[in-house]
């Protein structure tokens, strides 16, 4: 397992909590909007492997086949 | 580790540097607008004040006019003095259109010397003194309408290139 990871999710987060201060600051609502979107796709896309584990150990576990 | 972090360094300052990039147009377009103002009140004085010929009195203005305005008259002055057949106003629309897709000529002031380029030197003292008051009086709404896009958008263009950048790094890292 690797905890890199968090800290990079963390660091995207940061990051866009940031963007979308500026772009609010600066008047463009729905560039902030975007930008918020963007990275939850990023991150979603960052940890859509993690999920697939998931569910296939919980699969596993509990023996849903 | 080392060529990770080298090249994450390079790519903030890529993105950096095209947000400074970016904002500096901002200052840029302001620069212009008072360099044009400039050379137009010069313009002014030479037309209704000493009667210049018109070539002369736009060689003459234009001599020290700093920016992106500069080929635009050193054209007309270059087209008007060979005597290539044309009239002022279409050397005026042919050097304008150089500047159309210029970012740092904005689409409002392009409009004002285009209208006013069809009005330059078509009229007596009284009225071209008219005409020059009133494109003063344009250049200078917009002039203040750019300080106000400067002063919302060049800090915010700044901030988004860093963003970008770090941003970029990240996802890499």
């Amino acid at each position: 397992m690797n905890i890199d990871i968090i800290f990079k999710i963390a660091a995207v987060g940061i990051l866009i909590a940031v963007l979308n201060q500026v772009l609010l600051r600066a008047g463009r609502e729905e560039m902030a909007m975007l930008t918020t979107l963007a990275g939850v796709v990023v991150v979603l896309l960052m940890v859509v492997n993690l999920i697939n584990n998931l569910f296939n150990s919980i699969k596993s576990i509990f023996r849903l086949y | 580790m080392l060529i990770k972090i080298i090249s994450s360094v390079l790519i903030i300052i890529c993105c950096s540097l095209l947000g400074i990039h970016m904002s500096y147009r901002y200052t840029q377009r302001i620069n212009n607008i008072r360099e044009l103002r400039n050379v137009l009140s010069h313009l002014e004085t030479e037309i209704v004040n000493y009667s210049t010929l018109l070539v002369h009195a736009i060689r003459n203005s234009s001599k020290y006019v700093k920016g992106d305005w500069k080929p635009f008259f050193d054209n007309i002055v270059e087209a008007l003095e060979n005597r290539m057949e044309y009239s002022l106003a279409e050397v005026w629309q042919e050097s304008l259109r150089a500047l159309e897709h210029n970012p740092n000529v904005d689409k409002a002031e392009y409009e004002i010397m285009q209208r006013f380029g069809l009005q330059l030197g078509s009229s007596d003292k009284v009225s071209q003194e008219k005409y020059f008051q009133l494109i003063q009086e344009q250049l200078k709404v917009e002039e203040n309408s750019a300080r106000e896009a400067r002063l919302k958008y060049s800090r915010m263009y700044y901030n988004l290139g860093i963003l970008l950048g770090l941003g970029i790094a990240i996802i890499l890292f």
